[in-house]
């Protein structure tokens, strides 16, 4: 391999139901030291990573900057949570307790899809006619727990993996047979899709189906089994569904593939058709994709691939870490960083304390003034400036500019003032700006000790009251909810009346959680000591240094100056908001199995979901379901 | 981009021509003009013929929707008699330049240029900006499309044929109606139903699955007559055009992923007006099972626009290589 070794070896790894595997790549496309680890011999993810690290022959920990990881759920937003496995884990902590730079997690089906551009001849296997038109659509299909389904389409700079749930498009029958199996599965099911049929649980309902079908009795065998006995050739039921089954395959292939033009080809992936090794070839399957009555030259033309390649989604996920390194690589910010990490060498000993103490906490720099700066890398003040013109920048403020930019993506952190000569358009960027920017430094400030400690209060209480007034009403109403929700016996009162009866009937193992973004209010100072009086313990959402920051056991602190003279309390109020989902969630994860389930009796119909109605968030992602975190992608993983 | 004017614009169809100029970039197409193929032996005599009747000289570019599968130079429709190679049209005409693409290519093109006044929304529903769009016309056939955005926002189109999907049913009318058509076709596919003769083809498995006698209908006729309320059959014919319209648009939302929604264009839902009823479209593009939550956010609109394939085809020379 002519290619160049990367300066650090990368992460790779393939996290499904039952194995986690491992690799580590050294150069573009090679890996080497692959492992597969049982998900079921490790707590967690961090366990099962700090196993294979610590396995590493010739690499220590540290020398790994950057990782990607292809899981079998649907990613959006930095919490990963397994669907088919109890593992579960923020990106962004991930990442800061790995100690890697970078951190993607994507999809393993959207991962998958990338590699097929990069698979070699060996890597796949064609069968039946056709020739792939170079640069065109590629169609994906993979059956195997479920049915996933993805596209790649040719864009300038590479490739665009379509993020669909074609696997839930509705089943189309194709002969008197496969109408007896839709309906047969109407029995059992209100809307069949194609994953109903084409996934291991599909094997089972086919095979089921067709018993049924031929008049004999049922037998209870899984899709495994069926497939071996199909293989075998000893078993004509058998035999008939995993023919079935390959038909219906190339029904939803050629489905896909006129859809979205893919002369390209479409490529096979999913657990099943591997397993059916040179049968799948001589299976129905070919002979159906191209079955289209007037079509049937156009799909001849079309070529179709089995993935063989046993680590493609490997392959994959360094693909989109790739990509995404060059995308940082490329964003303004950090370019500043990465010029930052090149102009190392020819700085100034004293200019290189600087940029090491930038390189390590980029986000403090940009809200601490001159003076913080120089204290903490232990120069002077005119050496910052120094340092800031020695990378082209005019000065401090320049310099933050270009390093904001980048670090938030398109939000920089900065206040700006609504005034009465903006635009409708203006106004409604001003106003969203400013309250990312607040919530951007709440969440730098975010004490993990206060945060903690708070939860495990209110988990162990026997009863939480929630006091605020005016127009934090809203937010203790909210808080009332959402605790009662997730099964905290939670009253709110924002009326200082029933707050002052209320509070003489505390008992000691009871908590006040006080929501006053000033925290000067009188009345709710004077609750706060009677419950304190009554044995209560007391926690506070407010601003520091105040009286109810000082005078609760423990105050959540959220600082937001806000302009009072000329508007609402507005940003403050969200920040409080957030701050009591934190709160719910923490309680959620410390209370574990005494929450009633989503959708329990106890919950049914509460939420603005229709009941019965089940939301589907894998599919609202954007993009081709990829979350990444790094210390510059901090934001950009919920956006992106 | 302000390349290649004057332009001739053009989208053709099975049975319409229609042809439009355009002066300079962002300018109004002028002197749109609708011509039967029939009246012309060639697509060359067409374009001369139209040039000729408004005294329009010499375009640089040419733009062009066909209705037909474009694979190489050789261009040949599936509908109608004509048939050309793009080479000597092109040197034919003089032309500097001229694309040749799918006339639903060119619908698609169109769409991020439509203003809300060419559109008619189905029920409710919010597009996720910089997201796929999906795209399907019944008309003479059924074309079926989609916009996928690159990482700088610009959309490049989907050449397909969708249109020629395996149909689905959602439920035993349906399945009914698909096993009446398949005694009568060896592939039913999404156009058999969802197109011009589709509608026909309904409208005569009707009157099978009721026992009575279908009689020659044109599909005008079936249009006009669900429109008028006068004939059982063909609202009855309408209603499942529109159900199945309802269930393949949520097939193409899934598929495509096309969180930006679904346009409904071609010649048949427009002219249905009022007769086409949403309702009963949203419920069958929503009945998907699971994922009805997520269909129910997707908004959906009717293409109301007179020529926007002429629209797109002039996109098109600006954006496609």
């Amino acid at each position: 391999m002519s290619e160049p070794r990367f300066d650090h070896p990368r992460l790779i790894a393939d996290i499904g139901g039952t194995f986690a595997r491992f690799a580590l790549e050294v150069a573009p496309h090679v890996f080497e030291q692959s492992e597969s680890l049982r998900c079921q011999d490790f707590a967690d993810f961090h366990a099962a990573v700090t196993a294979y690290l610590s396995k590493l022959k010739g690499v220590s920990a540290g020398d790994i900057k950057h990782a990607a990881v292809a899981i079998a759920n649907p990613v959006a937003g930095d919490q990963v949570r397994m669907t088919n496995y109890h593992w579960q884990f923020s990106i962004e902590q991930m990442r800061e307790r790995l100690h890697f730079d970078n951190l993607v997690v994507v999809n393993d089906f959207t991962a998958l899809a990338m590699a097929v551009p990069s698979l070699s001849p060996q890597q796949r296997r064609q069968f039946g006619g056709g020739a792939a038109v170079p640069r065109s659509v590629v169609g994906l299909i993979g059956a195997g727990t479920g049915l996933g389904v993805s596209g790649l389409i040719p864009a300038d700079d590479g490739w665009i993996a379509l993020g669909t749930e074609g696997g839930h498009t509705s089943f189309s029958p194709h002969d008197e047979r496969e109408i007896a199996i839709l309906q047969y599965a109407w029995r059992s099911y209100d809307h069949v899709s194609f994953e109903r049929l084409l996934s291991g649980q599909g094997i089972e309902l086919i095979f089921s189906a067709l018993t049924d079908r031929a008049g004999h009795p049922q037998r209870t065998l899984d899709a495994p089994e069926i497939t071996r006995l199909a293989l075998q050739g000893s078993d004509a039921i058998c035999k008939e569904t995993i023919d079935v089954f390959c038909a219906i395959l190339g029904t939803a292939a050629a489905n896909l593939a006129v859809s979205q033009g893919a002369f390209g080809g479409i490529y096979i992936g999913g657990g099943i058709v591997p397993r059916l090794g040179l049968y799948f070839d001589q299976s129905p399957f070919r002979q159906r994709f191209e079955d289209k009555g007037r079509f049937t030259d156009y799909m001849k033309g079309i070529p179709t691939f089995v993935i063989t390649a046993t680590d493609a989604t490997l392959l994959g996920a360094s693909v989109i870490l790739a990509s995404q390194l060059r995308e940082l690589d490329g964003a303004k910010g950090s370019a500043i960083l990465g010029q930052l990490r090149r102009a190392l060498p020819s700085l100034s000993p004293a200019e290189q304390r600087v940029a090491q103490h930038v390189l390590a906490q980029p986000r403090s720099v940009l809200n601490d003034p001159i003076a913080t700066i120089a204290r903490l890398a232990e120069v002077s003040q005119p050496t910052v400036i120094r340092f800031c013109r020695s990378l082209g920048c005019e000065g401090l403020s320049d310099f933050k500019l270009r390093l904001a930019s980048g670090l938030t993506g398109t939000i920089p952190i900065t206040h700006t003032q609504v005034t009465g000569s903006d635009s409708m358009l203006e106004l409604g960027a001003k106003v969203l700006g400013n309250t990312a920017s607040a919530i951007l430094q709440a969440r730098d400030h975010l004490n993990r000790d206060s945060m903690d400690r708070a939860m495990r209060m209110i988990a162990g209480s026997s009863r939480l009251e929630i006091y605020a007034v005016g127009h934090y009403g809203a937010v203790a109403n909210d808080a009332q909810f959402k605790f009662l929700r997730v099964g905290v016996s939670a009253v709110a009162y924002t009326d200082p009346r029933l707050q002052t009866l209320s509070v003489n009937l505390l008992r000691s193992d009871d908590v006040v959680l006080i929501i006053s973004s000033s925290g000067r209010i009188a009345e709710l100072l004077t609750v706060a000591e009677t419950a304190q009086a009554r044995g209560a313990k007391v926690i506070a959402i407010t601003e520091s240094q105040s009286p109810l920051a000082r005078k609760a056991d423990l105050a959540l602190i959220v600082d937001h100056v806000e302009d009072i003279a000329t508007q609402v309390p507005m940003i403050s109020r969200i920040l409080h908001l957030l701050m009591v989902d934190i709160l719910v969630v923490g309680v959620t994860l410390h209370r574990g199995t005494s929450v009633p389930a989503m959708g329990s009796a106890a919950t049914m119909g509460l939420d603005e979901v229709a009941p019965g109605g089940q939301p589907a968030p894998s599919a609202r992602r954007k993009g081709p379901g990829v979350s990444a975190a790094g210390p510059l992608a901090h934001l950009t993983s919920h956006s992106r | 981009m302000n390349q290649g004017y004057p332009r001739l614009l053009g989208d053709i169809g099975g049975t319409n021509a229609r042809w439009a100029w355009q002066v300079c970039a962002g300018a109004e197409l002028q002197d749109i003009s609708v011509q039967p193929c029939e009246d012309s032996a060639s697509i060359q005599e067409s374009a001369a013929n139209y040039l000729m009747a408004h005294g329009h000289k010499n375009p640089r570019w040419a733009g062009i929707g066909i209705a037909t599968v474009i694979t190489g130079d050789d261009v040949r429709l599936t509908n109608s008699s004509w048939q050309f190679s793009i080479a000597a049209f092109q040197k034919a005409m003089g032309l500097e330049r001229c694309l040749v693409v799918n006339d639903f290519t060119a619908l698609a093109m169109s769409l991020p240029a439509l203003k809300p006044s060419d559109l008619r929304a189905l029920g409710g529903g919010t597009a996720v900006v910089g997201s796929t769009i999906g795209l399907l016309g019944p008309g003479t056939g059924l074309g079926v499309s989609g916009l996928v955005p690159d990482s700088n926002g610009r959309y490049s189109a989907l050449a397909g044929e969708g249109g020629h999907v395996t149909l689905s049913a959602n439920e035993d009318v349906e399945s009914t109606l698909l096993g009446l058509l398949r005694n009568q076709f060896e592939h039913v596919s999404a156009e058999r139903v969802l197109s011009g003769s589709g509608l026909v083809n309904v409208y005569q498995a009707i009157c099978a699955m009721e026992g009575c006698t279908a009689r020659a209908l044109e599909p005008a006729d079936v249009t006009d007559a669900a429109v008028a309320g006068s004939d059982a059959q063909c609202v009855q014919a309408v209603h499942y055009f529109t159900r199945f319209l309802g269930n393949v648009a949520g097939n193409l939302a899934l598929t495509l992923g096309s969180l930006g929604g679904v346009y409904i264009g071609g010649g048949i839902v427009p002219r249905l007006g009022a007769a086409f009823d949403a309702a009963v479209f949203r419920q069958s593009f929503e009945s998907k099972g699971r994922y009805r939550a997520l269909l129910s956010t997707l908004p959906v609109w009717v293409i109301t626009a007179s020529t926007p394939a002429l629209v797109g085809a002039s996109c098109a020379l600006d954006t496609l290589p």
